[in-house]
């Protein structure tokens, strides 16, 4: 004998034979069956087939309007519907794009600030030129996360330490692994370094001191990046980033450096 | 409960269509709250299996019944349900929408099942437009419908935009019907009598019985009078 056990499995992965949409919220069944003349003094057959509304008599008040809760679909979870993407939508999407979102988020935010609209065949076919043109705009983001990484970072400072004792020039390597130790992984191609070499080690002339690289991402949007000079074994400060004006080593990154994101200076209490 | 007779001389002097309309519209609309009983044979269950005797299944759908609030928001079709001794309700809840075709935000008492009908429909406009009538079961819902046909026939819609205006009448064109039809459309019987009342009176104005005497009285007295 299959046991139960065995079973459940089988059940769950089979669809239901007779699907029907109902999305209400309650499903009730009747308790009584409704009374029926005898089928020779009415031949009609009353039930599913024929679809009459009426019963052969009236309902009784009582007996025939006790219900049983099949189901409440109250709470039941609503399956993601696929969109169509208008515009850019931080974190979703690109124009043009087809994605699964949660139904509340579309039927609320989405589709009422047309950002989306259903991706419905007649909609695909009125969309035509969107999505055949998605890769050729080339002012529009690239991805769905680029514009975010960007945010981030043209607000990061990539921290270099370097020897203060070997001599170095500043490669495109270091400044990955100082982008990496800020959750960054960039490929060195994508870096461009400033024209003039940086040289060390000077802790006196370029500790704690500023210069900016251009980073690539997917080969379309360019963001300057802060990176700071640090010598290992080199005393800093513990709020180094709030501490004073930012200073760069290059004269001729002043102006760029100035207009990039800085963090505030703070005024240290005196005691 | 006192229902006021319908004039039947009225109700039939009223256009085709609108009777047409009103015939749809009592139509038996799809279940909501139960479905239709399985029986193993059609209309029949065994009632004793030792003696093999089979009858007759009923199949009466259970009573919903749609008070005045339901027509001023859209419960897609669920109800409140009177049954002994207790009584269910539908949850609600208000939700903003967005119709293409008016090109405005609407905030409507809906239902859960509302939004995702309109989610299967893939729009408000596709659900209003395209659900068969005696599904809506909500005056709010043939209002709607009324101003869109109206602003469709007339091609009232997106009149700056000529891009927009293409791209409306190819989703929502082969929705038209002709401006008389749609005029008419989803009036609830009052409302469509006096719209043919007051239409008759514009068209054969009723005349003072004053004017008609007067009348009679200067053709006698020219046959006794000459100027």
């Amino acid at each position: 004998m299959l046991s139960r056990r065995l079973l459940c499995p089988l059940i769950k992965c089979c669809p239901p034979l007779q699907r029907q949409q109902q999305r209400n919220t309650w499903i009730l069944k009747r308790v009584n069956k409704p009374y029926l003349k005898k089928s020779w003094v009415n031949p009609l057959v009353v039930g599913p087939a024929l679809k009459r509304i009426n019963a052969d008599y009236e309902l009784h008040p009582d007996k025939d309007f006790l219900y049983e809760v099949v189901k409440n679909t109250e709470n039941d979870k609503m399956d993601d519907i696929e969109v169509l993407l208008l515009k850019h939508v931080k974190g979703l999407g690109v124009a043009g794009d087809i994605v699964k979102v949660r139904p509340g988020i579309f039927r609320h935010h989405l589709y009422l600030k047309r950002e989306a609209t259903y991706a419905s065949p007649e909609n695909l076919e009125l969309y035509k030129d969107l999505i055949e043109n998605k890769q050729r705009d080339i002012n529009a983001p690239s991805s769905a996360l680029s514009p975010i990484t960007v945010e981030k970072l043209s607000k990061t400072y990539a921290v270099l330490e370097l020897s203060s004792t070997q001599p170095w020039t500043v490669e495109p390597w270091h400044v990955r692994i100082a982008l990496r130790n800020e959750g960054f992984i960039v490929p060195e191609y994508a870096i461009k370094m400033p024209e003039t070499p940086i040289t060390g080690p000077d802790v006196e002339g370029k500790q704690d001191k500023d210069f900016a690289v251009f980073i690539t991402i997917n080969k379309n949007e360019q963001v300057a990046v802060r990176c700071t000079i640090h010598h290992i074994g080199a005393f800093v400060h513990d709020n180094w980033k709030t501490r004073a004006v930012r200073v760069p080593i290059l004269a001729e990154q002043k102006e760029l450096l100035e207009s990039m994101f800085s963090y505030p200076v703070e005024e240290e209490e005196e005691e | 409960m006192s229902r006021k007779a319908i004039d039947v001389s009225l109700y039939t002097r009223l256009p085709l269509h609108y009777r047409r309309m009103r015939e749809e519209l009592n139509k038996p609309s799809t279940r909501v709250h139960d479905e239709p009983v399985k029986t193993p044979f059609v209309d029949f269950y065994m009632r004793d299996e030792k003696k093999q005797i089979i009858d007759r299944m009923s199949d009466v759908p259970i009573k919903v019944d749609y008070p005045s609030e339901s027509d001023s928001g859209l419960w897609g079709g669920e109800g409140v349900i009177r049954g002994h001794p207790l009584t269910w309700f539908p949850s609600l809840q208000r939700a903003v929408v967005y119709s293409e075709i008016f090109d405005k935000h609407l905030s409507v008492v809906v239902t859960r099942r509302t939004l995702q009908l309109i989610d299967d429909a893939h729009g408000f406009d596709n659900y209003i437009l395209r659900t068969p009538i005696q599904d809506l079961k909500s005056q709010l819902a043939l209002d709607l419908r009324r101003k869109m046909l109206i602003t469709l026939a007339k091609k009232d819609f997106a009149k700056d935009d000529p891009k927009r205006f293409e791209f409306i009448w190819k989703k929502y064109g082969d929705c038209a019907i002709p401006l008389e039809e749609a005029e008419w459309f989803g009036l609830p019987i009052s409302k469509a009598m006096a719209k043919l009342i007051s239409m008759e009176k514009e068209q054969n104005p009723p005349q003072p019985l004053k004017v008609k005497f007067a009348k009679e009285l200067i053709e006698k007295l020219e046959g006794i009078y000459k100027y």
